[in-house]
């Protein structure tokens, strides 16, 4: 009992490390003033950072994923939110499918996709832009959007819009000042989720960036020329605004259970 | 539908409060309100009374226009209802589980549909205060929905309706999750507030008792139908058929062959027990399979005479019913024994006394007694 417990305790603690050791390096390596990582670590220095602070290149890709994920999970509310309204509410032949094929860019291997969407924009004779890139990551943040709105709503209690609407709100009203309030958590969670889903995207952005790369994309191509502790850097930054994001969405959703 | 109360047509040229035309509605297949027609006259107070599934909610949301009628019309003062959705409707609802906004606090809730209405920030929220306080919740005004016991939610539901100044509230079984105490409260309280607003209440309800205590007429509802629509005292008294009888209030029945006789009253002949005296619920021509129906409190106990000791067991002598029987339960029930005496045939009669009636007399169980109860009082019930 007691020995199979330790055992429990030390596979825990080895798949904890298994995890997060690769990442406790990069930070770590992140500050070192060695222009390579070396063992042990000869100094601490910030350069790295001043370093990422001073490339332009990779300002202008963090830019770039910021107007491609901004863009597409807008895209993704304005046309998921509705969508997800009309699953939960209507029936009509081909929901079932509709509701599959809603989701299957989500569950679809993003290659799949990539190749898919690339050989239609050549088709369309369309050129390859951040516009191209916003159209692939829409259809996936579309399906985040959908399947998380479908979560919220069949929690949702439908006779609260029925005594809104006793009480004069018309459909519109209903939607805005007691569905979207109450489901506020839910919509939350799905820009979160869909702005790290966008942010972090390469295998289907991989098929249809032009010129402009996005920051993943960047600092792909950053690591292939060379492992250089700027790259630590972006790593760890990006690992910090990771984490206060995660860190709001469980505060959001505590929030929740606490209304319920 | 022969009630004894149907008030006469009005002269005055303002239209009813609400009525209901001929309304149907089917769900999948069932007929969930099965031709319901209803007047109801401003600053009434009026109950659907019946058991669950009789279609009395689904009757209470197409007054709403929560629900639209596969057939018939409604009208809220002369106006007809058709196509009008919920939100454009005169009207507002109490919902059973309240159905309070979490999102908003209490001052917001019940501002709610005047905001709804365009009216402004100052004006809405003075006029939430002041129902807030009606339902005496002053000092409530920034509570979370979810911070109120089940009273303190009702009230403001009451509140978040009744600030729009509806012509017609509608209220679905609004005390049902309260304890008893408070019920009783809360009855009084609504019945003063229909009265003190002029507004009209339609109140739904399965509770006989709570129906009694506020309406001023009750329409008592059986799949989908309404059976008959009275003031409590002539539901209670002259129920029109057996379900309102055994629904609203406790009572005796007997069922036999009724024979009309003179204008309104009829002969009930009980297999082997004789025959009783009753009046008509509604005309009958030549003979009927009927019940009669005649409640405990009526019933009074006595010694048997002498001469009824060889007849039947029942018998009337034009004012009075008298039925012969032996004591088999004697309960006590606060104010009130109640004797449980069985007939020749087996059928068990409850007779209710006040206690200081049963203290005086010697009626012990076991002894044959003879139960009277007056003609008047008794029921022949066709349907």
């Amino acid at each position: 009992m007691r020995a199979s417990s330790a055992a429990v305790w030390a596979l825990g603690l080895a798949t904890l490390l298994f995890i997060y050791a690769p990442i406790t390096l990069v930070i770590i390596y992140s500050f070192t003033a060695d222009q390579t990582m070396t063992y042990p670590v000869k100094g601490w220095s910030v350069s790295w950072y001043e370093a990422v602070l001073a490339n332009e290149p990779l300002h202008e890709s963090f830019r770039n994923s910021v107007i491609v994920a901004s863009i597409s999970i807008s895209v993704a509310l304005l046309l998921g939110i509705p969508a997800a309204l009309a699953l939960d509410r209507f029936d009509f032949p081909g929901k079932g499918l509709l509701e599959r094929l809603l989701v299957l860019p989500f569950v679809l291997p993003g290659m799949v996709l990539g190749v898919a969407m690339l050989a239609l924009f050549n088709l369309a004779g369309i050129k390859l832009s951040l516009i191209t890139v916003i159209v692939v990551h829409s259809t996936l943040l579309l399906s985040v959007v959908i399947l998380q709105m479908g979560v919220g709503l069949k929690r949702w209690d439908r006779r609260l819009e029925q005594a809104a609407s006793d009480l004069g709100a018309n459909e519109w009203q209903v939607f805005w000042h007691v569905l979207l309030p109450n489901l506020r958590s839910v919509v939350i969670g799905a820009v979160l989720l869909g702005l790290t889903f966008s942010l972090d995207e390469v295998t289907r952005t991989f098929f249809v960036t032009g010129v402009d790369n996005t920051l993943p994309m960047h600092i792909f191509s950053m690591a292939r020329q060379r492992i250089s502790p700027e790259i630590n850097a972006v790593a760890s930054l990006l690992f910090g605004t990771s984490l206060l994001a995660f860190l709001i969405a469980t505060r959001v959703g505590r929030h929740r259970v606490a209304e319920r | 539908m022969t009630t004894l109360t149907t008030a006469p047509a009005p002269a005055t040229p303002t239209p009813p409060s609400v009525e209901l035309f001929d309304l149907r509605k089917v769900f999948g297949g069932t007929m969930a309100v099965d031709g319901v027609s209803l007047t109801v006259e401003q600053g009434e107070f009026l109950t659907l009374l019946g058991p669950s599934g009789c279609g009395k909610t689904t009757t209470l949301r197409l007054i709403a226009g929560l629900e639209q009628p596969t057939s018939g019309e409604v009208k809220i003062h002369g106006k007809s209802m058709v196509g009008r959705p919920a939100f454009k409707r005169p009207v507002n609802t109490v919902f059973q589980n309240y159905a309070l906004f979490p999102h908003l606090d209490l001052l917001e809730n019940v501002a709610f549909g005047l905001r709804m209405a365009g009216i402004a920030r100052d004006e809405r929220h003075a006029r939430a205060r002041d129902a807030l306080a009606m339902v005496r919740l002053a000092g409530y005004e920034h509570r979370r929905t979810h911070e109120l016991s089940g009273g303190e939610q009702q009230r403001a539901a009451l509140a978040r309706a009744l600030v729009n100044r509806p012509t017609v509230l509608l209220l679905d079984e609004p005390l049902g999750a309260l304890d008893l105490r408070l019920r009783k409260e809360m009855q009084l309280e609504l019945k003063g507030l229909n009265r003190q607003v002029g507004i009209t209440f339609i109140y739904v309800t399965h509770d006989q008792e709570e129906a009694i205590v506020m309406s001023d007429r009750i329409a008592v509802m059986l799949r989908g139908r309404i059976l008959q629509v009275a003031p409590p005292m002539d539901i209670y008294r002259r129920p029109a058929s057996r379900f309102v009888a055994e629904f609203v209030g406790e009572t005796n029945v007997l069922a036999g062959a009724a024979r009309a006789t003179e204008s309104g009253w009829a002969q009930v002949q009980l297999a082997g027990l004789g025959s009783l005296r009753g009046r008509l619920a509604e005309s009958l021509d030549g003979e009927a399979a009927a019940s009669v129906s005649f409640r405990p409190e009526w019933v009074s106990i006595g010694p048997v005479e002498a001469r009824e000791a060889e007849s039947a067991g029942a018998m009337s002598n034009g004012r009075l019913n008298r039925v012969i029987g032996s004591v088999v339960q004697m309960l006590f029930q606060g104010p009130d024994v109640v004797y449980h005496v069985m007939l020749p045939g087996g059928h068990v009669l409850r007779a209710r006394r006040p206690i200081e009636a049963a203290e005086s007399d010697s009626t012990r169980l076991g002894d044959q007694v003879a139960l009277s109860f007056p003609v008047e009082e008794t029921m022949v019930l066709v349907r």
